[in-house]
């Protein structure tokens, strides 16, 4: 019910309500205490859920009490239901109708009522600008903190009202609890006690902490919104409280400070806190286990963990975090993976530790559960910051460092090099923390010592490669054992390795921090996983889907690229790869969007093919276009034009002339099917199937295929000028979306397109006619498509003819109708005149 | 001119393999253009002068009715057994090889003229090569413009290239495009 | 250098007024013709009075040797005016302008006012002046003066002769100035001024001084010519496509780098190679599939362009003669990446014992020859050809030609052609050769496919060659800028061997050629002894010469072959004579092979005896007087 009034409520309440709250709450306990019979409808409203409770009372006094009391009330109860429902209704409703006192107390009675309402809301209130604070805290301080300055005034305002009512309250309430008081009541009662002892706390950390452990004992409680209540109220409690309103600092340093001054006070104080924040976390992983409060209680570890991951007990946090981290439940798990992302993402809260923390859990984790997580726990590598400043002098050192790393995987050596690694750091990066320092005041105050940064970061890096290469690992064993399982799942683009996706774009991402050592292996295990089968063992990993050996080319390349300075490799099996893949590839199974990036990443970003891959390549994207859809067949023709551009040697496939197919080395025949582009003797045909793409349907197609046809003649000098800008994966998404377009235009304006293609036949032929001269064949092919293209051309003209046939035929028939109307009103008009 | 014979063709098909892997299958098996004739048949291996040639079978038929001292050469030759009884490919085999090699190495402009003149690449003058080439692989070394410019041994893998000081020899030199001009005779 | 330079621009001048007088073809035609009637009512009594002579005189050594002999004399006399002094040069020089101003003078106002007589303004020399002139070192300028005057007097020789001087006095003196002026010997310029018309020849001999451009022939089976442009300009070669005719071809302006010595030359993507050496290939139009031979192929580069045009299909025969070509041949055609060729060393002649006759679709015989078509790169030429060895080529020529017509054959789907090509431009190697296989063997002459050039003669002197001949195709320094060449394409109609042999002029030449072709072994030894001891004979005599000596030794590897084969052939035909006896065969046969020599011999050497004749009645004369 919390829940639905938050939703309601305006999220700041009047201050003025807890005051009369309180007075309604008086009035109405003496009206009670006055005329108890009235109560038994109270009982009877919540005899249900103390059904429900009546067994797992816990063994405090005041509920065996109740429980006694309760079993009392039932007996009673039964006995008077019967008579008195049916009164108590005519009561209820004749309520308004009596002017004598009683008429007073039923006021005061929904009066509290709505008061316990309004109660519960107030804490939850509390809560929910607490929660808000806690978004805050973690977005900037300084709004934080203006917050707490305005409950400051708050509080300030309710002060003596508070003073007063606390002494009294605490003594009689709990007292006339004792005796006999409805669930209703001991709610409110513990709802308002929430309330007060927060605020209590609120105002005054120091004086009573002592309160914190009445807190966490009611939270001990049968009734689950009291306990929700309680962890969230303690939530906002040591949310505010464990920061305070000063620097965060680490406690023991705290505690070092501290020891110079007042020690008593504060010792009580910290130690009282621990204790209590102890028990709380306790608490908290109890109630993760029940699965009624697993989602709060991970709710409020992650908040916690979000609002004070330097504060102690944090690797508790951590863990508990990422345990849920890929949990089935979908809040859980956003929520989760939203925490440790905010944990990477401002780690100047807490030294980098607490990174280090999770994604080591996070590693061991996958680990754990053999790679068959949900993506989106390995997803959050990618919210992973590597400092700028670090990162720029970094890399080398880096993968010096994860070098040894990597050796201590392998052998165990790693201690030297990891001295004079740091030694040959240390220099370095005095300023660099200097400049840090300056920047933010806050993560400063105990930034560790550019060592201790680096090592945690390299340690860190160290500890994701490792994930990613064993997600790698994993899939190409796996991969060979269940090759079913593919078909089902690779109609969502991951298939059964849900794990590969988020590790290829975290390599991708993180590439240039890759050691170099690493990249062999990587290599290797991208190679087998993009489907290379050598010679050796052929069992290619048939189980990956064609996007996702795609992803692994691509990022191959990525990772290659990112390290050029080391050394230009040319990874000729990934071509082959992407060669073969193109025929794979299948236009609503896989993602055209993966292949195209695949083109623009291998082929359109690519400076040097050598000839014979470049025209294999071109010669297949060619017929690729052919076959498929407009938006593939674009960003195809955008590759291949581009590959035109570069390699003018491969410009004789658009003409026919003598030495085209002894150009192609040794293979003077071009065979299609061929898996290695060298072999394909690409070089030996003609891309005929331009001249027929030339006549697509698609406008913008059949001008790309026109212009890369009349690029022939081109001086194989000015390569360089004419270069294309717009890449094959932008090419893709513009037909992806003009196809959405196409299919919402009404045929008129897909007339006038058709018109524009008609127009372009003419030209097209000219130019296909001078670039090349065609073979007998393929004239026979073209003749067959040219009247195929009329055929449909006439069909539309027709369609076209009828329209405008229906237009002018209606209109006729409205012309028509016109000239009766005229007709009859002329007539009316004669007779009016007649008559008139 | 005879057939090799068993261990002829063994240390042929060593030493191409060194550069094709695999498609050494291809070189043997695929069909054969040259010839007249409609079906010109396969490329086989034949010794002649200590020379082995590599030639379709077509050609090689018709090449029977010249008498062996006048017979000087047929199709393409691809290597020569040495005195001391090695065989070894000679520049004449380049086509052939760079059309199945798989690993290649692509020279700087700057590097071309001193492999012509017979000297070895240097990581210096590396501007590209094939991945995961290991020390030992036959090697087919490209201009920039992708010119097959001949043919050695890699001296390191790929990993070690990365990691290897300009100087350092990535490609040991066996033949290159060069000897056409330097030594004409010896060819 | 600069003198070049000015006699060019001189000559510019004279083609320029040339042209706009009379069209030089017919002009050719002209002055042949005259030639031809001069030389017949001369040389009909020469014949006469030779067969007199020749009925008496028991040795036939005499007119030879009084030939050679007058050879000597003639350089001799060339040698001593080079020996002369130079003391009294000046005077000379200064006589000589002063005649020359006063000449010009008067040329021009006798030009302004158009009178009948200019005898006086320009004549030829006396030969007191000839003497003196050969006293001393030839003077350039007098020479080519009197070039440019007696070639226009020759041009328009009705008006501008002087009387009582035949137009072979002025066609003597100015072969005799070529000769000095260009360094040629007297049969060389002879020949060409049968082929040429005066003008013309200059502008051929000038044309031969100079260098052909450097061209280069792109390898298709590695690259394209649009390709290899690009390459080899971003390499700082300036060059340009070679013209229309050819798809392959690219001339080289000037270059930056060795054009020998590219990346690209190593990787076989193109060849230095003639232009002239294009045209035989693109006449054979090889077709993919093919069989074609290759009689003469070193240094490979016709080959390896035919293996372009067939892109490495069907089958090249490469056969090259000499071994220490082969390995160039070899290397070139590996480093082309041409893959589809047998390369063989054999003669020629063999060649259709070996492959079998009917064997192949298409030869090309690029004829080895005189040479002198690339005077321009083999200036030995010049001097070293005598008649001989024109006529050693012609006859190896039509061995050749028959050889490789009987590969040819005739019935085979795409082909039956051969091609025919020389670099030299003589008449004897090229119209003769082609006619004479015409004769031979049931061929046509075809068109070459080539779109220039001039035509074949049809008739030279007194020759009379089959009017088919017209299709074949000359090629000129001085016209296409290329080197002399000769192509001519031969269709084989039947594999028969039998032949119609009309009646005509040169029917004797046919007949007793046939006899030669007939009993082959024999008549080579002898005509190739004559040759060799002629040889020995002209070495002896004009020792003088360097190049000549080098000439001599080719041809004794010739001859020795020769001797060689026709010994085998002895034992192997007719087992008669055994080898040891071949000295006394040699002997008698001698003097039937002179016989033939002589005969042979007659009618080229004509004029020669007659212009013999003519210097000894000078000589009289000059006692006399």
């Amino acid at each position: 019910m919390g829940k639905k009034k938050k939703v309601i409520l305006p999220p700041q309440l009047p201050p003025d309500i807890p005051d009369e709250e309180i007075e309604v709450s008086e009035e109405d306990l003496d009206f009670v205490n006055k005329n108890i019979e009235y109560a038994g409808f109270l009982s009877k409203l919540d005899t249900n859920l103390i059904n429900r409770h009546v067994t797992r009372v816990a063994d405090y006094k005041e509920d065996e009490l109740e429980a006694l009391y309760e079993k009392k009330k039932k007996k009673a109860s039964l006995k008077k239901s019967k008579e008195e429902e049916g009164l108590q209704v005519d009561r209820v409703d004749a309520l308004p109708i009596k002017t004598l006192d009683g008429e007073l107390c039923y006021r005061t009675v929904e009066e509290s009522n709505i008061a316990h309402k309004e109660n519960g809301s107030a804490s939850e209130v509390k809560d929910t600008d607490s929660d808000k604070g806690l978004v805050k805290l973690t977005k900037a301080q300084r709004r934080q903190k203006l917050k707490k300055s305005k409950k400051e005034a708050k509080r300030q305002a309710k002060e003596e009202v508070k003073e007063t009512v606390a002494e009294g309250l605490h003594s009689d309430v709990l007292a006339k609890v004792e005796e006999e008081l409805s669930a209703q009541d001991l709610f409110a009662r513990k709802k308002i006690k929430l309330a007060e002892v927060g605020m209590a706390l609120l105002e005054d950390p120091e004086s009573n902490i002592k309160s914190l452990k009445e807190l966490l004992h009611i939270c001990i409680d049968e009734d689950h919104n009291i306990i929700k209540l309680g962890l969230m109220s303690l939530l906002a409690v040591f949310k505010d409280i464990i920061p305070g309103y000063r620097i965060r600092l680490p406690t023991e340093k705290e505690l070092e400070m501290k020891v110079s001054k007042d020690v008593q006070k504060t010792r009580f104080y910290e130690s009282t806190l621990l204790n209590s924040y102890k028990a709380y976390l306790l608490k908290l992983m109890a109630f993760e286990k029940d699965p009624s409060f697993h989602c709060i209680a991970v709710r409020c570890m992650c908040i916690l963990l979000d609002a004070v991951p330097h504060f102690n007990f944090r690797e508790n946090l951590v863990a508990a975090v990422v345990r849920n981290i890929s949990s089935s439940d979908d809040v859980v798990r956003k929520l989760c993976c939203e925490t440790i992302r905010s944990v990477f993402t401002n780690e100047g809260k807490h030294g980098g530790q607490v990174t280090f923390e999770a994604v080591r859990l996070i590693a061991e984790l996958a680990k754990a559960h053999d790679c068959q997580l949900h993506p989106d726990s390995i997803e959050v590598f990618l919210s992973l910051v590597f400092d700028e400043d670090l990162g720029k002098s970094e890399p080398k050192e880096e993968k010096k460092e994860k070098l040894s790393k990597k050796k201590k995987r392998k052998q165990r050596l790693e201690q030297s090099n990891q001295l004079l690694v740091s030694e040959g750091k240390r220099r370095k990066h005095e300023l660099m923390t200097k400049t840090r320092e300056s920047a933010d005041l806050k993560s400063v105050s105990f930034a560790p010592d550019s060592d201790e940064l680096r090592r945690t970061q390299s340690e860190i890096l160290s500890a994701v490669f490792g994930t990613y290469f064993r997600i790698l690992k994993h899939c190409m064993n796996t991969s060979f054992q269940r090759p079913m399982m593919n078909d089902i799942s690779s109609s969502i683009g991951l298939g059964h390795h849900p794990l590969l996706g988020p590790c290829l774009m975290g390599l991708g991402k993180f590439s240039h921090l890759i050691d170099l050592d690493f990249m062999g292996d990587l290599m290797h295990c991208l190679k087998k996983l993009a489907g290379h089968s050598d010679s050796d063992n052929g069992n290619p990993s048939v189980s990956l889907t064609v996007s996702e050996k795609l992803q692994c080319c691509i990022v191959a390349f990525r990772v290659m690229r990112n390290n050029l300075d080391a050394l230009n490799v040319d990874l000729q099996e990934f071509y082959v790869q992407l060669y073969n893949l193109l025929l794979e590839y299948r236009p609503f199974r896989d993602r055209g969007d993966v292949l195209a990036e695949a083109l623009k990443t291998m082929l359109w970003e690519g400076k040097q093919h050598d000839m014979q891959r470049a025209a294999a390549f071109v010669k297949r994207l060619a017929t690729f276009a052919l076959s498929f859809g407009s938006s593939e067949g674009m960003a195809a023709l955008v590759t291949l034009k581009y590959l035109l551009l570069r390699n003018s040697k491969c410009r004789n496939l658009l003409e026919n002339d003598p030495g085209g197919g002894s150009l192609s080395g040794l293979v003077v025949k071009y065979n299609a099917d061929a898996t290695d582009p060298h072999l394909s003797g690409a070089l030996a045909s003609v891309l005929w199937e331009l001249s027929l793409l030339s006549k697509h349907y698609n406008p913008s197609i059949s001008g790309m295929a026109s212009s890369i046809s009349s690029m022939a003649s081109m001086n194989p000098l000015q390569t360089q000028a004419y270069l294309s800008t717009v890449s094959p994966l932008k090419a893709f998404e513009d037909l992806t979306i003009e196809r959405e377009l196409l299919k919402a235009v009404n045929r008129k304006s897909s007339f006038n397109k058709k018109g524009k293609r008609g127009s372009e036949f003419v030209i097209i032929d000219a130019d296909k006619v001078r670039s090349l001269e065609t073979e007998m064949d393929e004239d026979v092919i073209e003749r067959k498509f040219e009247e195929h293209f009329i055929v449909l051309r006439d069909i539309e003209e027709n369609e076209k003819l009828r329209l405008e046939l229906n237009k002018t035929s209606s209109a006729l028939r409205l012309y028509e109708e016109y000239k009766q109307q005229r007709k009859l009103k002329q007539k009316r008009k004669q007779k009016k005149q007649n008559g008139g | 001119m005879r057939p090799l014979d068993e261990k002829e063709t063994t240390a042929v098909f060593e030493k191409l393999f060194k550069f094709t892997g695999p498609n050494l299958k291809h070189i043997v098996e695929r069909p054969a253009t040259e010839g007249p004739d409609e079906a010109p048949g396969r490329y086989c291996f034949r010794l002649h002068k200590n020379r082995v040639y590599y030639a379709s079978e077509s050609i090689i038929r018709r090449a029977t009715n010249i008498s062996r001292d006048r017979l000087v050469s047929i199709g393409t030759c691809i290597g020569k057994y040495t005195n001391s009884g090695v065989f070894r490919l000679t520049i004449q085999s380049l086509d052939l090889l760079a059309a199945h090699a798989r690993h290649k190495v692509w020279l700087k402009p700057t590097a071309e003229l001193s492999f012509l003149y017979g000297n070895a690449v240097l990581k210096g003058g590396l501007a590209r090569i094939t991945d995961n080439t290991h020390a030992g692989d036959g090697v087919v070394v490209y201009s920039m413009a992708d010119v097959p410019l001949g043919f050695g041994v890699a001296a390191r893998s790929t990993q070690d290239c990365r990691k290897a000081d300009a100087n350092a020899i990535v490609v040991n030199h066996q033949a290159d495009v060069g000897e056409y001009l330097r030594n004409e005779e010896e060819l | 250098m600069a003198k070049k330079q000015q006699k060019g621009g001189q000559r510019e001048e004279k083609r320029k007024y040339n042209l706009s007088s009379k069209d030089p073809e017919d002009n050719l035609l002209g002055v042949v013709s005259d030639t031809e009637e001069v030389d017949e009512d001369e040389s009909q009594a020469s014949d006469v009075e030779d067969d007199q002579s020749e009925s008496e005189v028991s040795s036939d050594g005499d007119p030879f040797a009084d030939d050679f002999l007058r050879d000597g004399d003639e350089e001799g006399r060339d040698d001593s005016g080079l020996e002369s002094d130079e003391s009294d040069l000046e005077a000379k020089s200064r006589a000589i302008d002063e005649a020359k101003a006063i000449a010009l003078v008067e040329a021009e106002e006798e030009l302004k006012l158009n009178i009948k007589e200019e005898s006086d303004e320009f004549r030829l020399p006396t030969k007191e002046e000839l003497e003196n002139e050969a006293k001393q070192p030839p003077n350039l300028q007098s020479l080519q003066r009197r070039i440019k005057e007696i070639s226009r007097v020759l041009s328009n020789f009705k008006s501008l002769r002087q009387e009582n001087t035949s137009r072979k006095e002025y066609l003597e003196q100015l072969k005799a100035d070529l000769c000095s002026y260009y360094g040629y010997n007297e049969f060389l310029i002879g020949s060409f001024m049968e082929i040429f018309p005066v003008v013309e020849l200059v502008e051929l001999l000038e044309a031969l001084e100079k260098n052909r451009p450097e061209t280069l022939r792109a390898n298709t089976l590695k690259t394209r010519r649009r390709d290899l442009a690009a390459v080899l300009l971003n390499r700082g070669v300036n060059l340009d496509a070679i013209g229309k005719w050819s798809k392959v071809g690219l001339v080289v302006y000037d270059s930056q780098v060795p054009i020998g010595a590219t990346p690209e030359i190593m990787a076989g993507h193109y060849m230095r190679q003639g232009a002239s050496s294009f045209l035989p290939v693109m006449a054979l139009a090889p077709q993919e599939k093919e069989r074609i031979v290759d009689m003469a192929a070193a240094p490979g580069g016709k080959t390896t362009y035919i293996a372009a045009l067939m892109k490495n299909t069907g089958i090249i025969y490469a056969n090259e003669f000499k071994e220490k070509r082969l390995k160039s041949l070899t290397a070139n055609i590996h480093r082309m990446g041409v893959t589809n060729t047998v390369v063989c060393n054999y003669d020629g002649k063999e060649l259709p014992r070996i492959l079998g006759s009917k064997s192949v679709d298409r030869v090309l015989l690029d004829a080895p020859c005189s040479g002198t078509g690339i005077i321009w790169n083999e200036p030995s030429v010049k001097t070293s050809k005598a008649i001989e060895d024109v006529r050693n080529c012609a006859f190896l020529q039509k061995q050749l030609i028959l050889a490789a017509i009987d590969l040819v054959d005739a019935n085979s789907k795409s082909g039956g052609y051969v091609v025919y090509s020389t670099c030299s431009m003589m008449v004897e190697e090229n119209e003769a050769v082609i006619d004479y296989a015409l004769k031979k063997r049931d061929v046509q002459v075809v068109p070459c496919g080539l779109d220039f050039g001039r035509p074949g003669f049809i008739r030279f002197r007194e020759h009379r060659f089959h009017v088919s001949l017209e299709k074949t195709r000359r090629f000129y320094p001085h016209v296409n800028n290329m080197d002399g060449f000769f192509v001519a394409k031969l269709k084989k109609k039947s594999n028969s061997k039998l032949v119609t042999t009309e009646p005509s002029k040169a029917s004797e030449e046919a007949g007793e050629e046939m006899d030669v072709e007939n009993d082959l072994n024999g008549k080579t030894i002898k005509v190739s002894k004559t040759a060799m001891k002629q040889q020995n004979d002209e070495a002896s005599k004009s020792s003088t010469l360097s190049d000549g000596k080098v000439t001599i030794q080719k041809k004794f590897v010739n001859v020795k072959h020769h001797k060689f084969k026709s010994g085998k052939k002895n034992i192997r035909k007719r087992n008669s004579s055994p080898a040891g006896s071949n000295q006394s065969n040699g002997k008698e046969y001698d003097k039937r092979s002179l016989g033939n020599a002589k005969k042979k011999r007659k009618f080229p050497s004509r004029e020669e005896i007659s212009q013999a004749r003519e210097e000894k009645r000078k000589a009289l004369k000059k006692q006399k007087v």
